[in-house]
């Protein structure tokens, strides 16, 4: 469990990252209409993250015996496509689930 | 896992089942339509600049200058006289999926050659016979501006090997072997008139990059939508496992055996 948190951890910065750099560079392309912009390269690079992004926040979920709540973990999955939800939704995740990966070790894992 | 499929009938899992499709079929769908964008079409924003209305040819590009920047997918309106026995063929263009030409017909404009592709086609004969059918005299046309295209690099001493008829880029050097001097130093994507035997070429056709990008989120939304397809069977695969596992008799308070495995197990 406590791997999938951390592959959950890192895919939720890096998506986090990605989408403010979308963010600014939409900004510059549409409303500042500069040529100067950042290139669409990054709302391709975007997808792919927030993909395995996704993946990893549900493996949790699963590795978590499903304790997470679903709506929650619903709310969680969609953070990875709001500007800044996604450092909200990761600090959320590391609440709940480091006091289970702290239970787990004192009484031994089931697995 | 035998029996996974009487928990899988039953009426949450049916109801779920029924939502995740739901879904699941708009995603392919999405999928399907950046396809055909990634296909068919360049960015929304070029998509807006070949639609704008054409401005006199001698406004942006007068014969014997270099191309200006602004001229790019500009549309244009102009009058010329076609010359049909200098017409060129490009091969290796797709269009609609499938490999065939593009029919590039010189035009005399303002005492220079401009270079008008008049459309696309998969067979020479058609290109030839088509050529044949122009109007011999001055006709307005209406198109939309590019530059010419870059030259194929290769070792001196070495041809393309193709047909004395074809050309693999509308490259104005190339094209001063076979036209008349002075040449314009773009060329014109043909609106108007309609070609007649030819496939008209979509003016704003993508230039690869947003065709990437399109194709991108095409394979997203499909893998998103076969993920999703995916969660629903291991939800039900879980609660199949877990009924076995009271049904065996052990405390109801077992947890389910697939209790921390993550998704792939």
């Amino acid at each position: 469990m406590s791997a999938a948190l951390t592959r959950y951890r890192v895919l939720a910065w890096a998506t986090g990252v990605f989408l403010i750099l979308l963010t600014i560079n939409i900004v510059l392309k549409y409303l500042v209409r500069t040529e100067h912009h950042l290139g669409d390269w990054l709302a391709m690079v975007h997808g792919w993250l927030y993909l395995a992004y996704v993946l990893t926040a549900v493996d949790l979920w699963f590795r978590t015996g499903k304790r997470l709540a679903v709506g929650r973990t619903v709310l969680v999955v969609l953070a990875g496509t709001v500007p800044l939800m996604s450092f909200v939704a990761e600090r959320w995740v590391r609440s709940q689930v480091g006091p289970m990966i702290e239970a787990e070790s004192v009484i031994g894992a089931p697995r | 896992m035998d029996g996974v499929w009487r928990t899988a009938v039953r009426p949450r899992w049916l109801v779920l089942l029924v939502v995740v499709l739901a879904v699941c079929s708009g995603m392919a769908w999405l999928g399907n339509w950046q396809l055909s964008r990634a296909r068919e079409q360049g960015s929304d924003a070029r998509q807006a600049r070949v639609s704008a209305p054409p401005v006199p040819l001698e406004q942006v590009l007068p014969p014997r200058t270099a191309f200006p920047e602004s001229g790019v997918d500009q549309p244009v309106s102009f009058t010329g006289t076609w010359d049909a026995a200098r017409q060129v063929l490009l091969p290796g263009r797709w269009l609609h999926g499938s490999e065939g030409y593009w029919v590039l017909t010189p035009m005399q404009v303002e005492g220079a050659t401009l270079g008008v592709v008049r459309g696309w086609t998969s067979s020479a004969g058609a290109a030839t016979s088509s050529a044949a059918a122009l109007p011999a005299g001055p006709v307005g046309v209406r198109g939309v501006l590019r530059p010419g295209e870059e030259a194929v690099a290769r070792d001196p001493g070495t041809t393309s090997g193709l047909p004395g008829d074809q050309l693999e880029r509308i490259d104005p050097v190339a094209l001063l072997e076979r036209w008349p001097a002075p040449l314009y130093t773009g060329y014109v994507v043909l609106t108007e008139p309609a070609p007649s035997g030819l496939t008209a070429i979509p003016p704003a056709t993508g230039d690869g990059r947003f065709a990437l990008q399109n194709l991108s989120y095409a394979l997203q939304w499909w893998i998103f939508a076969a993920f999703g397809l995916f969660l629903w069977y291991r939800l039900v695969r879980d609660d199949h496992l877990g009924r076995l596992a009271r049904a065996a008799g052990g405390d109801p308070r077992t947890p389910e055996p697939s209790q921390g495995a993550g998704l792939g197990s």
